[in-house]
């Protein structure tokens, strides 16, 4: 029996078919149309030509609801939630009718969650409010309410998830893992979109190998290696990315001492301290909402710390205005550069002086100084190697790898003796990281001290000199770049690890 | 002040705060399920003003108040169709496109009415009276002494008004009620449940629209059996206060609809106690209200995730 | 303690974003589709015109000839104008910062409170008078809208609400005063002051408030385009966030944009008063703060487009006014043909916006396609 859809222009002529009682990984990069393909199936988005088959036989692209009705249910990557309405709620919402036509109810959907959270190892309160849930319990929600549709509708036939480990734990990924192999053992066809090589090593059964859009490969998981899917998937060599780690020797440049940070008498960072050498690349490691983030907005004094003090080349800048930091002596790349760092429909002329639009450079009491501001920008747009049709383009309308170009750009022309860099790479593709990370290690090597947020743990161990360890918002552990590895930071991200702090 | 709290003064006053209250909880009634669907209608003065034409001039042509009432309705609902096309599917911004909404409004009604309404030159309107709704006491209920003055000796469409609160809360907990509140709050949810978002807006806004033309019908040939420009008066913007100040809850509306129909009431009753206030400054109390309750003096105001944010299905 | 960065901004919703963005497009959309709104907003009201008995082509002649067609006429509409530009003004700068205050109405009734209580009260040789009316007409606008702007930074409120609250507030305020402490001998009105009034220029008809607001689009185009200030408040008005990011203090640059939007709607109703009415009504403004909002956007929030807006406006006005004893249609056509101008434009802008779109994944003409994108 066979679920056969294909082929797919819009994807490009994407040939998947996925059988019952496996596990099949859909692998590729970002951008490279796993979600798309997925999106597809489950009736949320059109394509523009090809057929789907289930069970063999020809239907038509379906909506999301008929998806539903043919037991094809998905979990999205961004949780398919409403944060406001309880446990039951949200399944009520989602499943209206019962197996013989009646309306569900309330009592009967809170029922049927515990029931199926029993039977499966799935706990759930239904009358919790989702807001108040954990990541892991919202996936779980939302793995209980696909399979209750399913139940309705003679069983769930295919569960697609996309990305689902994003924001997990180790410890919470296995389970996962586990309820998947099991529902595939029941039947059900389990689809799970991941750019993460071991991740399809542990769970699925085959893997599709998508690349720009296109299918490359499917193969059965057993006859194959992290390293040939992740030379389909990228399609060359993965290169070794370490780069050369330096021993520092210079002045400790930053220093944090027992910052804590309550954010709504919740503490998000608990009493943290570390310090960054010039010359040394620092990584942050962390599963995500580990504190690591608001850490890097005190430092860049986008946030106040309730106690503690940040001291930066023996100046206490606990107290000191953000204006003040990085008009100075603090670059930084913030996560998130759409929304941050650049002003999407402004020019790139406007961009590259944002936050040092108060140089004397670019004005004088308070007129802003145009010829100079052009030939900065222009100075800048060369040597970053931007394209671009002119300093008048729009910064949104740029490729995401010359965004961050000119965000490292306008950053790294301060010549700050502190950069915090919050996942500098994310969304870019292999050439983009590269040029972003020999760009950090120049900066390094020109005797900056860095400190690199990333939740990319290949970014971390490549780039980091040393490397420390939150997790929920305390500083767990510390390894110089030698000793760490994947696995034993991902145990202590975790917090199960044993931990030793080796400082 | 012993002498101010007579009984005439009192069932006076609260029988004037109950009819004052109605069309504020018309308003506001549907307008607390759009803002929690994610829409505000700002335009809710124009739909009032366009419901209560439409009223006047369905009572006109139709001779019988309960059609006209009808026909209010369905001014108001189409006033609301309009803003809502414009909000919804044009997704322009909600706020702008009220204001259009109002301004628009004050020129169709405007313009109508003087050229529907005017002998031979067009400048000065004639005052028509048409069939209007009279009091209807309750049987039994409006006996009662006080209460049966105050509450039970009103027209129909005041009555109308307040049952629209329990439908409410009916339909508030209803699967459709949890639609409403995914849909403001998270949309993606709810397209992806098998829902879909414009149609529940679309049903918001146009239910906003034809319950404002029943306040509207009250405003013209509930309370009065004619029609001027300036019959509205405020009330629009009154009732997206108390949409808000009532936390977009009917029982809340409710309430909120009394305290502030309670000011209004009050410049009318006052004088006759004898106290002298400038009716101005009780006017300006619903307004001040909203922005203190805004201010989070009463806790915190929290809007949906998606509160005047359009939405639109990925390409 | 500094004020601004770390100080938490105001919960702006998500939604805030978008509205910056929708504005954004707002004053991106070409000259076609405003020139497009304002004639199918005059097409359509042809159908009401012939309900109304009366032959379209007369009327709409009647209207230009009432704005247009003569100098006293022209001098009335410019007057109108100065309202709407300085309104305008006000208002796009306002909202070019992201600070969504549609309370232009209150600031103009606050100015023109401000203008009245210096005409009425302050003594001194009436040049003098009228500069202090004007200022202090500024004062009272700056701080009506400021008062918006000290709710929204320090306890939060949404300025949406609260400055719409507000002009029925202001509007309330002058109700109670001219029919009570300031009220002359007859209810809802003031003391006439003639003697302090905006000299007249080009003939008797016109005022030197209309230099006054000539004068403020040169400013603010200065403020906006050339100064740090206006980088801030460009900044602030693309995105919050950045400008967060940029070390601006956000509540800074929202008071000194609500003092300056107020001041420029308060100085709009000192000149009305001063140069027009030379009285305070109890019903001073018909409405003209809300009106002049669809001139800010119709005029793209610029200081140029603004003024063309504004004069449109005031001609579509006056023309109906005077069109209305020439050609006996209701002049409350001026205020449906504005309505419809508006819903029209706003008609045309997602359009606009989905064009962009489309031209951004397309890509433009043979770029490379977008390479790093996550979405």
């Amino acid at each position: 029996m066979t679920r056969r859809f294909g082929p797919v222009t819009a994807n490009d002529d994407v040939d998947l078919d996925v059988h019952v009682g496996e596990v099949h990984a859909l692998l590729g990069e970002n951008g490279a149309g796993k979600s798309t393909l997925m999106n597809i199936v489950f009736g949320s988005v059109a394509p523009d030509a090809g057929t789907l088959e289930v069970d063999g036989e020809p239907v038509g692209w379906p909506t999301t609801r008929q998806a539903i009705e043919r037991g094809i249910c998905m979990v999205h990557q961004h949780l398919m939630l409403v944060p406001t309405l309880t446990v039951a709620e949200n399944v009520l919402l989602s499943v209206m009718w019962t197996e013989n036509g009646r309306r569900m109810s309330l009592a009967e959907a809170s029922r049927r969650v515990t029931e199926i959270g029993e039977r499966h190892g799935l706990p759930l309160d239904t009358s919790a409010l989702v807001d108040d849930l954990s990541i892991g319990e919202k996936l779980r929600l939302e793995v209980v309410r696909s399979l209750l549709q399913g139940e309705i509708r003679g069983g769930l036939r295919v569960l697609i998830l996309d990305e689902p480990t994003a924001l997990l734990t180790r410890q919470e990924i296995e389970r996962l893992f586990t309820i998947l192999r099991n529902l595939a053992a029941d039947g059900t066809a389990v689809v799970i979109i991941t750019h993460k090589l071991n991740e399809v090593m542990e769970v699925s059964d085959r893997v599709t190998i998508l690349r720009d859009a296109r299918r490359v490969r499917t193969v059965p998981t057993s006859s194959t290696s992290p390293q040939e899917l992740g030379t389909l998937m990228v399609g060359r060599e993965l290169r070794p990315r370490r780069v050369v780690h330096s021993t520092p020797s210079g002045p400790p440049v930053l220093d944090v001492l027992g910052v804590t940070v309550a954010d709504h008498h919740r503490v998000v960072v608990d009493d943290v301290s570390l310090s960054v050498r010039a010359g040394e690349i620092v990584g942050v490691a962390g599963v995500a909402g580990s504190g690591q983030d608001v850490l890097a907005e005190c430092i860049t004094g986008l946030r106040r710390s309730t106690s503690g003090a940040i001291i930066l080349s023996g100046r206490d800048v606990t107290r000191v205005d953000r204006r003040d930091l990085i008009e100075n002596d603090v670059a930084h790349v913030p996560e998130d550069r759409k929304v941050d760092g650049l002003v999407g429909s402004a020019s790139l002329r406007h961009n590259f002086i944002l936050g040092l639009h108060r140089w004397d450079e670019f004005q004088r009491r308070g007129w802003m100084r145009g010829r100079a501001i052009d030939q900065h920008a222009a100075r800048l747009s060369g040597e970053f190697e931007i394209r671009t049709r002119g300093i008048d383009q729009p910064a949104q309308t740029l490729s995401g790898g010359n965004q961050q170009r000119v965000l490292l750009g306008r950053e790294l022309h301060k010549a700050a003796s502190l950069i915090v860099a919050c996942g500098p790479t994310r969304g870019l593709d292999i050439a983009g990281t590269e040029y972003v990370w020999n760009r950090l290690v120049e900066q390094r090597d020109r005797g900056a001290a860095i400190l690199l947020v990333s939740l990319d743990l290949d970014e971390l161990l490549a780039l980091s000199d040393r490397l420390i360890v939150m997790q929920g918002g305390r500083l767990v552990g510390e390894l110089p770049a030698g000793e760490a590895d994947p696995e034993r930071l991902g145990l202590m991200m975790g917090g199960s690890a044993p931990v030793a702090v080796a400082s | 002040m012993s002498e101010v709290l007579t009984e005439a003064f009192l069932v006076g006053l609260l029988a004037t705060t109950m009819r004052a209250a109605a069309p504020l909880i018309l308003a506001a009634i549907g307008e607390a399920f759009s803002q929690t669907a994610g829409v505000i209608n700002v335009g809710l003065e124009g739909y009032l003003l366009t419901g209560g034409f439409g009223a006047y001039l369905g009572s006109h042509y139709l001779g019988n108040a309960w059609l006209g009432a009808g026909t209010g309705m369905v001014a108001g609902a189409a006033t609301a169709l309009l803003a809502g096309y414009v909000m919804i599917s044009r997704r322009a911004d909600q706020i702008v496109t009220g204001l259009a909404i109002w301004i628009l409004s004050i020129g169709a009604v405007g313009i109508a009415y003087r050229i529907i309404f005017s002998d031979g030159n067009a400048l000065q309107p004639q005052r028509v009276a048409v069939d209007a709704f009279n009091e209807w006491a309750v049987p039994g209920l409006s006996s009662i002494p006080w209460i049966g003055d105050i509450a039970f000796n009103q027209v129909p469409l005041v009555y109308l008004a307040y049952l629209t609160v329990p439908l409410a809360v009916l339909l508030l907990r209803s699967r459709r009620g949890l639609k409403v509140r995914a849909t403001g709050e998270s949309p993606e949810a709810l397209e992806s449940a098998g829902g879909s978002v414009l149609r529940i807006r679309y049903l918001c806004v146009v239910a906003t629209g034809a319950l404002a033309g029943l306040g509207g019908a009250y405003l013209s040939i509930g309370q009065t059996d004619t029609f001027e420009e300036g019959i509205v008066g405020g009330r629009g913007f009154i009732a997206l206060g108390v949409a808000i100040v009532g936390r977009r809850h009917p029982v809340g509306v409710l309430i909120a609809a009394l305290v502030f129909a309670l000011a209004e009431s009050l410049q009318l009753w006052l004088p006759t106690a004898g106290v002298d206030v400038p009716r101005q400054l009780l006017q300006m109390l619903p307004y001040v209200v909203t922005i203190i309750a805004l201010a989070g003096i009463f806790g915190r105001v929290r809007h949906p995730r998606a509160f005047l944010k359009p939405f639109e299905r990925q390409a | 303690m500094t004020t601004g960065a770390q100080v938490p901004v105001p919960p702006t919703t998500a939604s805030s974003d978008w509205r910056r963005r929708a504005l954004a497009a707002v004053s991106d959309a070409g000259l076609r589709s405003r020139v497009l709104a304002v004639v199918l907003a005059l097409v359509t009201a042809v159908p009401v015109v012939l309900a109304a008995g009366s032959d379209p082509f007369e009327v709409y002649r009647a209207m230009l000839d009432g704005s247009f067609g003569s100098t006293l006429a022209f001098a009335d509409v410019l007057n109108r104008a100065d309202t709407f530009i300085l309104l305008g003004l006000g208002i796009a700068i306002s909202i070019r910062s992201g600070f969504f205050n549609v309370g232009a109405e209150g600031q103009l009734w606050l100015g023109a409170l401000g203008a009245a209580v210096m005409a009425l009260h302050m003594p001194g040789p009436s040049w003098f008078v009228l500069v202090a009316a004007l200022v202090l007409g500024f004062v009272f606008g700056a701080l009506w809208s400021g008062l918006v702007a000290l709710l929204k930074i320090a306890f939060g409120v949404d300025e949406l609400i609260s400055s719409l609250m507000l002009n029925y507030v202001a509007i309330l305020l002058i109700g109670y005063l001219t029919f009570g402490p300031m009220k002359a001998y007859r209810a809802g009105q003031t003391e006439t002051f003639e003697d302090v009034e905006l000299p007249s220029i080009f003939g008797n008809r016109l005022h030197a408030g209309f230099l006054l607001s000539l004068v403020a689009v040169v400013c603010i185009w200065l403020l906006l385009s050339r100064t740090r200030l206006g980088y801030e408040i460009r900044t602030l008005g693309a995105s919050a966030d950045a400008a967060r990011y940029a070390g601006i203090h956000v509540n800074g640059v929202v008071m000194r944009v609500a003092l300056i939007g107020g001041g420029l709607c308060g100085l709009a109703g000192a000149n009305a008063v001063l140069g027009v009415q030379h009285v305070l009504l109890s019903e001073f403004s018909p409405g003209w703060g809300y009106t002049a909002i669809a001139v800010a956007l119709l005029g793209g929030l610029g200081p140029v487009g603004v003024l063309l807006a504004a004069i449109l406006f005031a001609a579509l006005e006056v023309g109906a006014t005077n069109m209305q004893f020439t050609a006996g249609v209701p002049a409350s056509l001026g205020s449906l043909v504005e309505g419809l101008v508006l819903v029209f434009f706003l008609f045309s802008i997602p359009l606009t916006l989905s064009r962009v779109r489309a031209f951004l994944r397309r890509g433009p003409g043979s770029a490379p396609t977008v390479a790093g994108e996550t979405d």
